[in-house]
């Protein structure tokens, strides 16, 4: 798979391989979030603020079912952000603006595990998103099902292995195609396929139980 | 804990994964968590510093803790010092003929130790085997006269009788080249002699005088066999 480097300094290849991100197959010139990019790398805050506002919640998301630190969820999620500022002069729209985020994200995330402290796990896992927002328009009768299948599904989707998790949550939250979330992880599309669908599967058999 | 992977369908598109639609409804109901106002405060203030600094996008992204190997680490603008000036002699190019004298001299120093390699095994005499038969032939010597044991004796005493006399000699001609007392050899030549004639008492005991008068002297492996420990 080629690679284009977004980043053309060659003094700087450590830093560039970060925002490096493979070949995609999609038509990213007219992503308008890469235009919100471009727009903010000239000067424009206004776009930047769009572009946040676009990508805020769903990043924080991401972040948080996979760290499952809040934490911790809060420094990443500032951190992905700050690259995203700090490599602005750079970039250049190979890739859907999505993409490159949760690609750096992703990174992050690989790095912290490896380099700090293990994912929070256990009781303080289920603490942490037991303390996240309720939707208000449920009724009480009907809401207890509802409830224990979503909580179900959050405990399923917390056993699952590191891969599958992160190929889980690209696809439901992000609602990325196979090519997209095997941009994000560094791994090819029939691998991000055989993934989704252990993780899939074994979603399904836990809320069948 | 291991699932069963279902059949794989290599062109089934995007949308198809089995089961999809409905873990993706599901999902779509959990808490739609979002970042606090303050940590959207400081991205953005964040950005808007970037801006108003006009910082080099480099020095943003610094690594937060201490430098690590392989870190990037913007150059001082400071220009290179010119060699010439700070004395340092440029390397000069191997004269081409020096590398053709060298190699001849390698492929003539390759080419004998072949040679001798190959001569070797010529000059040495066949020490092992004669020592092999020796240590095979004593102890079918040593056994009880029973009938059985009689067979056996009577099928190895050829090679006993034929090692003692050809051991000396090629033992011999191995300590000579090794500059080893011939004096030495000889009493352990006698040694084995009367071993293989049965006289196992006489040779233990010379042997045993041997081992004290020559402590420095390793015995060869069948000797050393035989030698009763103390």
């Amino acid at each position: 798979m080629r690679w284009l480097f977004i980043a053309q300094d060659a003094h700087n290849l450590s830093d560039a391989r970060r925002y490096a991100l493979p070949s995609p197959s999609m038509d990213a010139a007219v992503d308008p979030d890469a235009m919100l990019m471009l727009a903010y790398a000239r000067g424009d805050l206004a776009a930047f603020e769009t572009l946040y506002a676009r990508h805020r919640g769903m990043l924080y998301r991401f972040l948080l079912r996979s760290v499952r630190d809040p934490q911790r969820t809060d420094e990443l999620f500032q951190e992905t952000w700050s690259r995203v500022i700090g490599a602005r002069a750079r970039y250049q729209p190979q890739a859907k603006f999505s993409t490159w985020l949760l690609h750096i994200a992703h990174n992050l995330m690989i790095d912290g595990v490896r380099r700090q402290r293990p994912l929070a796990d256990g009781d303080e896992a289920e603490v942490a998103l037991a303390h996240l927002a309720t939707p208000e328009r449920e009724q009480p009768d009907h809401a207890l099902s509802e409830f224990e299948r979503r909580r179900h599904l959050q405990r399923a989707i917390e056993q699952l292995p590191e891969e599958q998790r992160t190929a889980v949550l690209l696809r439901l939250e992000q609602e990325l195609s196979l090519e997209e979330i095997a941009a994000v992880t560094g791994v090819g599309r029939e691998t991000v396929k055989s993934r989704l669908r252990y993780a899939m599967t074994r979603l399904r058999e836990v809320l069948s139980e | 804990m291991t699932t069963p992977l279902p059949p794989t369908d290599p062109t089934a598109p995007d949308a198809q994964l089995p089961g999809e639609a409905e873990l993706a409804a599901l999902y779509r109901q959990l808490p739609r968590s979002e970042p606090d106002p303050a940590l959207d405060a400081a991205v953005l203030h964040a950005a808007a510093q970037a801006l108003a600094a006009g910082e080099h996008p480099l020095a943003v992204e610094r690594r937060r803790g201490p430098r690590e190997r392989g870190d990037w680490v913007r150059p001082k603008d400071q220009p290179l010092p010119n060699l010439d000036e700070v004395g340092v002699a440029p390397r000069r190019r191997t004269p081409p003929w020096l590398l053709g004298l060298g190699s001849a001299a390698s492929l003539v120093l390759v080419a004998g130790l072949a040679w001798h390699l190959y001569r070797q095994p010529a000059s040495v005499p066949a020490t092992p085997a004669s020592d092999a038969a020796d240590t095979v032939a004593a102890p079918a010597a040593d056994r009880p006269a029973t009938a059985a044991a009689g067979v056996a004796a009577a099928k190895a005493a050829p090679p006993a009788e034929t090692a003692p006399a050809a051991a000396p000699m090629a033992f011999h001609a191995a300590v000579e080249a090794q500059g080893v007392d011939p004096a030495q050899e000889r009493e352990l030549a006698a040694i084995r002699q009367l071993f293989a004639e049965h006289h196992d008492e006489e040779a233990q005991q010379r042997l045993e005088d041997f081992r004290r008068q020559h402590p420095q002297r390793e015995l060869p492996e069948d000797l050393r066999l035989r030698l009763r420990q103390p």
